[in-house]
């Protein structure tokens, strides 16, 4: 059983990206990552990697919200408010509303290893078991996503 | 294309410097739901072992209410037929020499007296001329306890 200061610890640390990360499937990531943190308070002993842990639990939560909140509210979603994924910073020389547009655009199955990559943290072995590819799947998607976003904001 | 903060290009660090918006999340919700778990699953371990030992004390309790001892396998069960022990036991008091005699005349007729010795009657089934088996067992030449016997009867009572 973890302890309430471990917990929090890990709460701090992923919380944010974890949302940014459901984000791409759901629209109530904040429930689905609850949820995950939940599963890992209950943990015994705890995972030997924890920010991948969570990212797969995530991502299978978020993917299966995301299905049934498609099937259940199909025209509500079309309608959902479009909202940016990144705080606004005047200092940084990228938009925040553009770069979530661009992420947006993204095929999934590129677009998740750049969020778990850049702000998750994952290493490219760890993204291949969580979405079950290869290492090289992984990294050839990287590249490409990375190349197209960099096209697209010149 | 790296996974080292040095080895990142102008594009992977602008986009890291972006930051994700702060997690809807109730921290402290999550928090009090995750010791809430915690402490409703040790609230059913100690109630579930004590439901448990009570059940099995239930168990036990009906199987010895239930099943009686006799005719359990391994049980000696005494023959139906069994004499009754009569009522004229030797006393406490009654000599020792008198049931030394006793023995000496059963030595010599082989047999143990029925009068005195009312268990003999149940052992009856069982009497081997055991006379040669107790001289060895007492260490005795055969034919000592015979002798014996003879010395006993020449001591009169006191």
């Amino acid at each position: 059983m973890m302890g309430p200061q471990r917990l929090g610890y890990w709460i701090d640390r992923h919380a944010a990206a974890l949302e940014l990360f459901a984000r791409q499937w759901c629209a109530a990531p904040e429930d689905v990552v609850q949820e995950a943190f939940l599963k890992l308070s209950r943990q015994q002993p705890e995972p030997p990697h924890v920010a991948a842990w969570l990212y797969r639990v995530v991502r299978n939560a978020a993917i299966s919200a995301g299905r049934s909140a498609r099937r259940r509210e199909h025209h509500e979603l079309k309608a959902t408010e479009r909202v940016s994924w990144f705080v606004e910073d005047a200092a940084s020389r990228l938009d925040a509303v553009a770069v979530t547009e661009m992420l947006e655009r993204l095929p999934a199955e590129t677009r998740e290893i750049i969020v778990a990559h850049l702000w998750g943290g994952l290493t490219f072995e760890q993204i291949a078991a969580m979405t079950g590819t290869s290492t090289a799947t992984a990294h050839r998607r990287y590249a490409a996503g990375m190349e197209e976003l960099r096209t697209r904001l010149k | 294309m790296s996974t080292d903060d040095n080895q990142r290009t102008p594009l992977e660090s602008a986009l890291r410097g972006l930051a994700p918006v702060a997690p809807r999340l109730d921290r402290d919700a999550l928090m009090f739901a995750a010791g809430r778990a915690s402490a409703s699953r040790r609230r059913w371990a100690w109630p579930a072992l004590a439901g448990l030992f009570a059940l099995i004390s239930l168990g036990l309790g009906v199987r010895l209410a239930t099943i009686s001892p006799v005719g359990q396998p391994g049980m000696p069960t005494p023959p139906t037929n069994a004499p009754a022990v009569p009522k004229d036991l030797p006393k406490d008091d009654e000599s020792p020499g008198l049931r030394m005699g006793d023995l000496a005349r059963t030595l010599d007729n082989g047999e143990l007296p029925d009068a005195h010795y009312p268990h003999a009657a149940v052992l009856g089934a069982a009497k081997p001329p055991f006379q040669p088996m107790l001289e060895r067992d007492l260490d005795m030449p055969p034919g000592g306890l015979d002798d014996l016997s003879q010395r006993l009867l020449a001591t009169p009572n006191p």
